[in-house]
């Protein structure tokens, strides 16, 4: 919602309030093992260093392989909280800083 | 324990257009919250607009006097800034808040009811003396804390601020004041850019700085490290700029807080009220950008209010 409102501020101004706004998430729900890595890889490369991604996923093995990626390749695992889904169905939620060296 | 909920409908007028999160479904969203059963004890009423009088304690009357020239039409909107939106309801909406703060401190200042909380929009914290800033018009809580002073003869008051940006505009207001002290937790890097624990004021000022990604455990420490100055400074009354932005749901920021930490820090604040001023604390409405989590935020701090 409020990530719609990023191109707002005029460039060379001082960043404003909304620029924090967090993007939506990437939905990688229903993907399975490698498949959400892979895809959040991809993100992040594609950021600047110090940009946080923020990702939904479904499969439960991505806990375990989100904190060995983080691990392996020095971006940060700032937050993951499994989250209220569909009935049935368990949602998790990352936020992965892209560290700071390219 | 009484506690008085001042809002008035009118804060919902103030819109900032489709998709800015500083939204009236904000204040609809905490004000459904607190209207189960379990905070039926609460005293409820609507504030009057803050007065020019009430205004120029803090801000310099050709500021107030600017702001307040701003009406748009009906559906027309004026932006201030990239973040700060008026339409026709904002400046009304903004006498009201401010205006909800000079009554929460008669209220409590005079013993009619223990607490207060504000549940009000815009919020103020940003406002500097004589800028519009961050969503924010005037300075709700220092407004407050002048009124306190000047009507009902307080000489300290404290000001705490755990919305999960810097309250540069309550800074602002009151760094060279020695009668109120100001002490804030914020994210930081994150807007406004300010908060750094080395900005002291006059002795006055104490920031506590969290990287992104804290989550409870580092705001409690934060805040055990703030409440003893606060504590030694002897406040006669406490005045609390309550966002919950540091909520880990919350869109503008990237801390990890639940409610059992808003819950907490109520606590801890209502506890060191209880020990210098007889309890009293005004709590005022900030930030917090998640309806849901904002909602059940609001709710576990008025909670608080009301049973500690």
């Amino acid at each position: 919602m409020a990530g719609k409102l990023r191109g707002r501020t005029l460039a060379g101004k001082p960043p404003g309030m909304l620029d924090s706004a967090m993007p939506d998430p990437l939905d990688l729900r229903g993907l399975a093992c490698p498949l959400p890595v892979l895809k959040a890889n991809k993100a992040l490369r594609a950021m600047a260093p110090g940009e946080t991604l923020v990702l939904l996923a479904t499969d439960p093995a991505a806990v375990k392989d989100f904190h060995a990626y983080a691990q392996e390749t020095g971006h940060e695992l700032l937050a993951w909280a499994e989250e209220q889904g569909r009935p049935g169905e368990r949602v998790f939620r990352f936020a992965l800083r892209r560290r700071q060296e390219a | 324990m009484t506690v008085l909920l001042l809002t008035h409908r009118d804060g919902l007028q103030h819109d900032m257009g489709e998709g800015h999160p500083e939204c009236p479904d904000r204040l609809r969203a905490v004000l459904q919250a607190l209207d189960s059963e379990e905070f039926a004890d609460l005293l409820r009423d609507e504030p009057e607009e803050a007065t020019l009088e009430q205004l120029t304690r803090v801000h310099p009357a050709d500021y107030v006097e600017a702001i307040l020239a701003i009406r748009p039409r009906e559906g027309d909107r004026i932006a201030l800034d990239g973040d700060t939106i008026m339409s026709a309801g904002s400046a009304r909406a903004a006498l009201l808040a401010a205006g909800a703060a000079v009554r929460a401190v008669d209220e409590v200042c005079t013993g009619q009811v223990l607490r207060a909380f504000c549940a009000t929009r815009p919020p103020g914290h940003h406002a500097e003396r004589r800028r519009p800033m961050g969503f924010c018009f005037f300075s709700n809580a220092v407004v407050a804390a002048r009124h306190a002073q000047a009507v009902h003869g307080l000489e300290r008051v404290a000001i705490l601020d755990f919305d999960v940006h810097h309250g540069n505009g309550t800074q602002d207001c009151v760094q060279n004041d020695p009668s109120i002290l100001f002490a804030s937790s914020q994210q930081m890097p994150l807007y406004p850019g300010t908060g750094e624990a080395s900005e002291t004021g006059v002795g006055n000022v104490f920031n506590a700085p969290l990287p992104p990604g804290a989550g409870g455990d580092a705001f409690r420490e934060a805040w055990e490290g703030l409440l003893p100055a606060v504590e030694a400074f002897a406040p006669q009354l406490v005045i609390v700029s309550a966002g919950f932005d540091a909520h880990a749901r919350d869109p503008l920021a990237q801390l990890r807080l639940a409610e059992p930490d808003f819950a907490w820090i109520t606590q801890q604040i209502c506890a060191l009220a209880d020990r210098c001023c007889g309890g009293r604390v005004v709590s005022l409405l900030e930030g917090g950008y998640d309806l849901a989590a904002l909602a059940s935020s609001a709710a576990a701090h008025v909670r608080t209010l009301l049973r500690s």
